[in-house]
């Protein structure tokens, strides 16, 4: 009894029996500053935060109310993403609010030059507001050492970081080049590189100062040299100048509960700021949730029923292939579509519906086929399949999950983490191209539908921060043939913020394919968001097709074709795509208006072998007939989330874009397995884009065979 | 004629059917040593697992369960020649170096035990199902006491400096005087567990730890000293020295 209460209790007694047999502590917790990155009040530090490191750092201090997203997407990169409302300056955007202040986005961005060591500082370059419409616009480049609990830091900033004309000291690059001697006044359109720019003006300034870590770990202190006086501040736009009484920026920082830093200072000599910082790993998966998966199979407990006779003797061992089916789905997550036998090699076809990782759900498939299969099956691969088409096989054998059960002890020159999994090959197994008729074969399930609440919103919308749609959604899919899938999805607005919302964009000379959003989002309560018939074939090995048609996205429809080439255990793919579409009427209905496209892609992926970075690199036609490129940059952590970010330029200027000079934006998936408590493949998409322009829009399409094949939807 | 027929037979039946009847149920033993009530070898079943072999030789209440440690006779080969590899490359330095003179001697005196790293505490694996390895044939558990020191290795000294409860690592190397080939930026550190951490100890970057009676401190030799030794030297010697049983 009493060992059965220890073994029920066991999960939440752990974290207080094991044993910590080394307790670390960072010395130094790096902190924010108040623009977002890691720093002292108004300035940079040369520091960097752990690889993989994101952070939500909202500040106020008058006139601006700051909201920053930090990434640390490598160890010698931090990225900021801001968005400031200016109280002291009325809103300058296409509708204006009664005592609205002004909305502006801005991007930042530092590069490690030197990490530090024991003789050499960290040195690190810097750029503030470098792509947006430039009103924080500065370079820096500065150095920080730590001596014991002191981060001491000295740097040289240029532009609004120096305090613009009145920089403390001549800058010493206009003596190089006389195009240093110069700095140009805010961009108009923003989201152009102002190259020109850079490490330019007449003046430049030197600031720094120390964070100072307190014997009471939580608190720390910072001081810091501020050279900015404050006189050139959004000058264009505010003939006031802001208050300024000192140089000197102090305060304080308390890290509540390992994961917030609370700061309070006064700045400026005459202001209290104050600020909240989040910070999380995007490498460490969140545990906070248990699982209540089915355990995974022990090889030496098998779990199937023995076939036996009336009289109690065991039959010659057949093997029960819908038991075998029903054990890879509840302990393996694994739904198979049919069973092939070759000699001694057994090939399982179907799909992964609740391991993300794919080692682990090998690893639970391998439990329950060394189990349950007789011993003369010695081989067994398992083929990831599609809507009729293979994607990628795992192939493993008994002796290896014989070994796997074996390690659970580590060599004494092993990390932990190795051969965890047992070592699982990878390739194309050649047995795959002639297969026998099925041992067993599923009975496909025709019909599938959901219905569930959504949310559709517009971050940082011009005027309105956040925008919503409350949503009810009633979808499905209807497999009419092996290769042929019709898919919909009807949407009701329950609730939104938008009605009356009203948004003209700056008149330009390109069709109207995406700036039209509030017209798709305020015309009907109900509405049909995607109507569509696909095709797929795998056309050969290493050749996967779909042809599709139909309402493909909430503002076109019409027809199309993707192939994909993507050989199996190579880094690389391609793919084509073409398509010919018409704008939907505003109401998502049937309807369509006047305007059609011819748009299509040529896509290169690589998967680089370093830092788990994918590149998409696109060339072709967009939805306003311009052409272009399109670049894509994501990288998956450890934990499964993935960051990314793309960019695409088109043969359209700048001033025919209009704000934002070109198409930009982030993305982050998360999976929902660190939010349930069963595991799930299931993904949360977030993208933002800072401004939604018609030129470079692409096609938003249901299916991509890429992201079929890498299980990327 | 019959009757000692008869008796050979069955002498010869006695003296061999234990061997067969203990052979078909048992696939070997494993040795138990120190801190468990029973320490006499225990019969290995087939599919028999290291929780099994614990509970069978029951840790005493006052065992220091942080230096559990199993050893296995496959893992002796691959230790043998890190060993050797070592002494080869300290061999080059002991001229010149007396930390690595005594080094040197430390590490010849060092049994090769065979000793693995397992995924979970003892505690852990006691409460879980999961983790749980099979032993074989030859295998030794061992559980020390609750040791009063921690082992300094390296290019700040060799010596047993006694625990205090109240330190924290660079406590330990405060007064130590590191060799000019010591690295000055970080430290190895092997838990009584045989994990392995690097820790940074300089004036720029120390980290604050605490660590159990029984580690293991090893000051490494500086990068540019390591450079003219084999591959991975300050590596090696970490993970040789995390073989060690906690004494």
């Amino acid at each position: 009894m009493l060992k059965r209460l220890l073994i029920t209790l066991s999960p939440c007694m752990l974290p207080a029996i094991a044993v910590a047999h080394i307790h670390l502590q960072p010395p130094i917790k790096l902190s924010e500053s108040d623009f977002g990155g890691v720093g002292l009040w108004q300035l940079p530090t040369a520091n960097m935060k752990p690889d993989g490191q994101v952070d939500v750092l909202v500040s106020y201090v008058w006139p601006y109310t700051r909201t920053n997203v930090i990434l640390q997407p490598f160890p010698w990169l931090e990225g900021i993403i801001r968005y400031t409302s200016i109280s002291n300056i009325p809103y300058r955007g296409p509708r204006m609010a009664k005592n609205e202040g002004d909305k502006d986005k801005s991007f930042d961005a530092k590069f490690r030059i030197i990490k530090e060591d024991y003789y050499w500082p960290a040195v690190a370059v810097g750029f503030r507001d470098f792509g947006g419409t430039g009103l924080f616009s500065s370079e820096y480049l500065n150095a920080s050492k730590r001596f014991g609990n002191f981060d001491v830091t000295l740097g040289i900033a240029w532009g609004n970081m120096a305090g613009g004309i009145d920089g403390n000291i001549p800058n010493p690059l206009c003596s190089i080049a006389n195009r240093f001697c110069h700095r140009n006044a805010v961009s108009k359109h923003g989201g152009t590189l102002t190259w020109g720019n850079y490490f330019s003006g007449s003046r430049a300034s030197l600031f720094g100062g120390v964070e100072y870590q307190t014997p009471f770990s939580p608190l720390r202190l910072k001081l810091e040299y501020d050279p900015n006086n404050y006189q050139h501040e959004a000058a264009q736009f505010s003939k006031k100048a802001l208050p300024h009484h000192s140089h000197w920026n102090f305060g304080a920082v308390y890290r509540l509960l390992h994961v917030f830093d609370l700061s309070v200072a006064y700045e400026r000599g005459d202001t209290v700021m104050a600020s909240l910082d989040f910070s999380a790993s995007l490498k460490a998966a969140p545990t906070f949730l248990p699982k209540l998966d089915q355990q995974p199979i022990k090889l030496t407990t098998p779990k199937l029923p023995k076939h036996t006779t009336t009289s109690g003797r065991p039959t010659k061992y057949k093997v029960n292939w819908p038991v075998v089916v029903k054990y890879l789905l509840s302990v393996a997550g694994f739904k198979t579509v049919a069973i092939h036998q070759q000699g001694s090699h057994l090939i399982i076809k179907g799909k992964q519906l609740r391991y993300r990782n794919p080692y682990m759900a090998m690893q639970r498939i391998s439990s329950v086929l060394y189990d349950a299969t007789p011993l003369k099956y010695k081989t067994f691969t398992v083929v990831d399949q599609a809507y009729g088409m293979m994607f990628g096989q795992m192939t493993t054998s008994r002796s290896k999950i014989q070994q796997l059960d074996e390690q659970r002890l580590v060599p004494f020159n092993q990390n932990n983490e190795v051969h965890q999994v047992g070592d699982i090959d990878i390739h194309n197994h050649p047995a795959l191209n002639h297969l026998s008729t099925p041992v067993w074969q599923s009975v496909p399930s025709k019909f599938n539908y959901y219905i569930e609440p959504g949310i559709k919103g517009l971050l940082a919308a011009p005027g309105k921060f956040y925008m919503y749609r409350l949503l009810l959604k009633v979808g499905g899919s209807y497999q009419i043939r092996r290769h042929l899938l019709l898919t919909g999805e009807f949407a009701y607005d329950i609730d939104d913020n938008m009605q009356g919302y009203t948004y003209n964009p700056p008149a330009t000379p390109l069709p109207r394919v995406r700036t039209h959003v509030i017209e798709y989002l305020t015309t009907s309560k109900f509405w049909v968001n995607i109507l569509q018939a696909n095709y797929f074939k795998q056309l050969s090995r290493s050749w996967y097709g779909q042809v599709y048609g139909g309402y493909m996205e909430q503002m076109f429809g019409g027809l199309g074709t993707e192939v994909l080439y993507k050989p199996s255990g190579r880094f690389y793919a391609f793919s084509a795509d073409v398509n010919y579409v018409k704008q939907r009427s505003f109401n998502e209905g049937f309807g369509f208006r006047h305007y059609g496209v011819t748009t299509a892609h040529l896509t290169w992926y690589y998967q680089w072998p370093i830092y788990h970075i994918l590149s998409k690199i696109s060339v072709g036609r967009y939805l306003a007939g311009d052409y272009g490129t399109t670049i894509d940059l994501s990288r998956q952590f450890s934990s499964g989330i993935t960051i990314g970010a793309f960019a695409t330029f088109t043969n359209v200027s700048a001033a025919d874009y209009g704000e934002g000079s070109f198409t930009k934006g982030v993305y982050i998936r998360i999976p929902l397995d660190f939010f349930s408590l069963q595991s799930t493949t299931s993904q949360l998409n977030l993208s933002w884009m800072p401004l939604l322009r018609d030129g470079g829009a692409t096609l938003n399409r249901k299916y991509s065979l890429y992201a079929l094949a890498t299980h990327e939807q | 004629m019959k009757m000692s027929q008869h008796i050979k037979y069955s002498l010869a039946l006695c003296l061999t059917l234990p061997f067969v009847i203990c052979s078909a149920v048992s696939a070997g033993s494993i040795a138990v040593s120190g801190e468990f009530y029973h320490t006499t070898p225990i019969t290995l079943t087939t599919g028999m697992r290291l929780k099994q072999a614990i509970l069978l030789s029951q840790p005493k209440a006052d065992a220091y369960r942080d230096g559990f440690s199993i050893e296995r006779e496959d893992q002796k080969k691959q230790q043998t020649q890190y060993k050797a590899f070592l002494l080869a490359n300290l061999h080059i330095l002991k001229q010149s170096s007396t930390d690595a003179n005594k080094l040197y001697q430390a590490l010849w005196a060092m049994p090769v035990t065979g000793r693995m790293k397992m995924k979970t505490d003892l505690d852990e694996l006691l409460l879980q199902f999961q983790n749980n390895p099979l032993v074989k044939n030859h295998d030794v558990i061992y559980l020390p006491k609750q040791p009063s020191t921690v082992q300094l290795y390296g290019w700040a000294g060799n010596q047993q400096l006694p625990f205090h409860y109240d330190f924290m690592l660079i406590d330990y190397l405060k007064d130590k005087h590191y060799s000019p080939l010591a690295e000055k930026n970080f430290v190895y550190v092997i838990s009584p567990n045989g994990a392995l951490h690097t820790v940074h100890t300089a004036y720029w970057n120390h980290s604050n730890a605490r660590i159990s009676p029984g580690t293991i401190i090893y000051v490494p030799l500086s990068k540019s000293s390591a450079q003219t030794l084999g591959s991975h030297f300050n590596l090696k010697m970490a993970q040789f020295l995390s073989t060690q049983r906690i004494s």
